[in-house]
């Protein structure tokens, strides 16, 4: 999957002022590959991610997934990209892990055994299988992390949006999704675009990475 | 389909762990129906329990429509998963309609039952045009659900709900003859009331559930259009709304 940004801007209103957060950003990833995206707090790598994702538009700009233009395509781009965002909240509560993945997979056009023996493996790959008859209100943060793993990749996405890669997550666990995300490149060919604080993670086991800074990626 | 059923299937996970909601509404309804059932004898007019009966069930669906959305919208918000929501391939609208599947579904067992229990347990007699009753439904489905998704619209991108549809079902409620004919209102306020399309809606529905009167042409025609009307503004101002909150980049905030 090709991913092209070009003069990408955005800016919010926030108290009357206007706030620009990314600035004629720029960023050029051909052929499947991790990108590891770093930056400071409220440097605008979430804003990016969503943009990316079709959940923020940006002010000018254009960003292209394999050609198709993200604010005319909205919905393809939805279709071929599974988002790790915001893991803790954006499940229900009162339900178990189990009727969560069920839904979020039919949402996506997955459904029936298809996606109970996708959810059976990734969730035994990433080590939460006995968790999935937990409601998600009692499951810890690195539980729901791995959970929205396996929701994102429900659907064999070809491009993979994850935003604070290591949060919660133990050493054991990074390694079993890093694996999984280099796998997912050989063979599927699967991007993935992945936020995260760890140089060295980056360095190991990224292709390339960038750094957002002045509202620009820096490589 | 697909989406109905994860809907569908959702929301009676979610009723299952709320266990005693479906419930608490069907006695509800129950003591609604009975309410009314006891004041026709008193006021010795058995046939104004019919009259007040289609009167309930045409209030709750119009409620119904009239809510859904904005509650449905309103509570994803206040859970954390509108983004989850919207990150489905689907059009955004879709994904909302269909977020509503489960609760519709739960609301026609609500109406079939005010229906079962005024046949069953109080001996109503209903003379049924089942075609016209299936077109006005539809058509006021439209109708009502534009009304829906403007307020849905609101909630999205004000994050607060608007103050217009409380005040419109209240106006339903006294003005379109749910509880009493219009007949019997001064002069004045029966003309605002006949002007009312909710009003003429609910005369159709008495008339192809208990076979009183009959339906013109033009009556179906102007519900049809008043239908058309309101799903197309609600429509434009769901996707406006939807746009907007893009633009401000709050879409999953509370
Ligand atoms: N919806 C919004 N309205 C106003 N300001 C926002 C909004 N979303 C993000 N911001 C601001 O944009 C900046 C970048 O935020 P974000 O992309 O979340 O940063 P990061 O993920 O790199 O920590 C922050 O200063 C944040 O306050
Ligand atoms: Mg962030």
């Amino acid at each position: 999957m090709d991913i092209s940004i070009n003069g990408l801007n955005k800016g919010f209103h926030t108290a009357g002022s206007r706030k620009k957060v990314l600035t004629d950003l720029h960023l050029e990833l051909k052929n499947p590959c991790i990108f590891a995206l770093m930056g400071p707090n409220g440097s605008g790598k979430t804003t990016l991610l969503k943009i990316l994702a079709t959940l923020i538009l940006p002010d000018s700009g254009e960003v292209r997934f394999n050609g198709k233009d993200l604010v005319k395509d909205g919905a393809f781009i939805r279709k071929i990209a599974g988002f790790v965002m915001d893991a803790e909240h954006s499940f229900y509560q009162m339900l178990t892990l189990e009727e969560n993945l069920k839904f979020f997979g039919g949402l996506r056009g997955v459904s029936g055994s298809d996606c109970e023996r996708r959810t059976r493996e990734l969730a035994d790959d990433f080590g939460i299988g006995g968790f999935l008859g937990e409601k998600a209100a009692h499951c810890s943060s690195g539980t729901m992390q791995k959970a929205a793993f396996v929701r994102a990749l429900l659907h064999e996405p070809s491009v993979l949006l994850v935003d604070e890669f290591e949060k919660s997550l133990d050493e054991d666990s990074q390694s079993r999704i890093t694996r999984r995300l280099k796998n997912l490149k050989e063979t599927k060919g699967t991007t993935a675009l992945c936020v995260t604080h760890d140089r060295r993670w980056a360095k190991d086991h990224a292709d390339a990475a960038g750094t957002i800074a002045g509202g620009r990626i820096e490589k | 389909m697909n989406l109905l059923l994860a809907f569908l299937f959702r929301d009676l996970a979610v009723e299952k762990s709320y266990r005693f909601n479906l419930f608490v509404k069907l006695l509800a309804i129950f003591s609604q129906v009975a309410i009314f059932y006891f004041l026709s004898r008193y006021i010795e007019k058995p046939e104004y329990f019919a009259f007040v009966l289609v009167g309930l069930v045409f209030s709750s669906f119009f409620q119904f429509w009239l809510n859904v959305f904005a509650e449905n919208i309103r509570q994803e918000q206040f859970w954390g998963t509108l983004e989850a929501l919207f990150s489905a391939p689907a059009e955004h609208v879709y994904v909302i309609l269909s977020s509503s599947f489960g609760k519709f579904v739960f609301n026609i067992i609500g109406m079939a039952t005010y229906v079962v229990l005024g046949a069953v347990v109080f001996g109503m007699v209903f003379r049924l045009n089942a075609a016209l009753f299936l077109l006005i439904l539809l058509l006021n489905v439209a109708a009502f659900a534009g009304l829906g998704l403007v307020s849905a619209g609101f909630i999205t991108y004000f994050k607060r709900g608007d103050p217009a549809s409380w005040f419109v079902a209240l106006l339903v409620d006294l003005l379109s003859g749910v509880y009493f004919p219009v007949s019997v209102f001064p002069e004045k306020i029966r003309r605002v009331s006949e002007f009312l399309p909710t009003t003429a809606a609910l005369d159709i529905w008495r008339n192809s559930l208990l076979g009183t009167g009959r339906v013109g042409f033009g009556d179906v025609a102007l519900q049809a259009l008043w239908g058309a009307l309101l799903m197309a503004a609600g429509l434009v101002s769901i996707n406006a709304a939807i746009r907007g909150v893009k633009k401000k980049g709050d879409l999953g905030n509370y």
